[in-house]
């Protein structure tokens, strides 16, 4: 039976690892570092971090009015561009850090990851 | 001086032997608020590797065999002792026993999704209106997008009642596009693997890859 699967390629295998190693770096405990530079990025992360979830749950409570159709069209125009600024501004200040979009994130233990 | 170190939580006692964990410490199954966790009194946790990974997967297996539910936590997990276990499990109780419930007599499969075209989201319909309508609809597309794997349909249609529950990660980097885990009756994974192959030709242009049966790792969120 197993003899008729195509195997799994070499590359496949590959983008499998980046991908998990990728993961597990995103979990590593973040570490508070003395050199200025890197406090000030690590501040700016944190802070960063919970503006992007308050955004994303902004996000969540929108588009479940939109679908459930309690929003007017000047509403849905209204929250669509104060999210899509928010999504820039933080964008932005993440660029201005050093900060990958991915790196916006908090591993809370047993509780999981923030976003 | 020990701590205990949690393995899982279980819908019953065991009915084979506990026996030994990760650091050869005797395994025992302690009451807590409504829920039976198996735990260790180790000096200190294993350290993370594959080595210690797949011997605490061998733990838990064996102890599948005796026991319809096993909801996997996160390797590494330790408390000061039973008071404090009970302490950190109380304020979770229900989600707790909603996932056993959840894992109770299934098992784990996971689907890998390979290729190197990333499927195209369908055309917008509400493409109308000023730019915040069109970014809120955008948004909208994605997160919908994000969470269904449309590229297995085929598959989908052929696993049918088979499969109790699903969760989708989408990667998007080819030629990883996508990681899928089914939860499925145990015992299930022969004819799970046969429908997976008879739905290959209609999959087409992307590729797939079957792993398992694991434990639920992936629907034990709320023990992690």
């Amino acid at each position: 039976m197993s003899a008729q699967r195509p195997p799994i390629e070499v590359r496949e295998l590959e983008s499998l690892r980046a991908e998990l190693e990728r993961q597990a770096a995103l979990t590593d405990t973040p570490r508070w570092n003395a050199n200025p530079e890197d406090v000030q990025r690590s501040v700016a992360r944190l802070v960063l971090t919970l503006v992007e979830f308050v955004r994303q749950l902004l996000e969540r409570q929108a588009i479940r009015r939109l679908e459930g159709g309690t929003l007017t069209p000047d509403e849905t125009e209204a929250v669509g561009v104060a999210l899509m600024r928010l999504e820039e501004t933080v964008r932005d200040l993440a660029a201005r850090f050093g900060l990958e979009p991915d790196e916006l994130n908090l591993d809370l233990g047993p509780l999981g990851r923030l976003l | 001086m020990t701590r205990v170190y949690l393995y899982a939580l279980l819908s019953a006692t065991p009915s084979c032997e506990t026996g030994v964990g990760v650091c050869a410490e005797r395994l025992r199954v302690v009451a807590v608020g409504g829920l039976l966790a198996l735990v260790g009194d180790v000096g200190e946790p294993p350290e993370p590797s594959a080595v210690t990974l797949r011997a605490q997967d061998t733990v838990l297996r064996r102890l599948a065999a005796g026991v319809d539910a096993v909801l996997p936590v996160r390797f590494g997990t330790l408390v000061a002792d039973d008071a404090a276990l009970a302490e950190s499990l109380a304020h979770r109780q229900p989600q707790l026993a909603r996932a056993l419930g959840r894992v109770s007599g299934c098992e784990q499969m996971t689907l890998r999704v390979w290729g190197e075209v990333i499927a195209m989201a369908p055309p917008a319909d509400e493409e109308a209106g000023g730019p915040g309508t069109r970014y809120l609809a955008g948004r909208r597309r994605a997160h919908d997008w994000a969470h269904r794997v449309p590229e297995l349909e085929p598959a989908r249609r052929r696993l049918g009642d088979l499969v109790r529950e699903e969760r989708v990660e989408r990667h998007d980097r080819p030629p990883l596009l996508a990681t899928v885990q089914h939860l499925i009756p145990r015992g299930a994974g022969s004819r799970y693997l046969d429908e997976i192959d008879a739905a290959r030709d209609g999959l087409r242009p992307w590729r797939v890859s079957v792993t398992g049966p694991w434990l639920a790792y992936a629907f034990a969120e709320d023990a992690a």
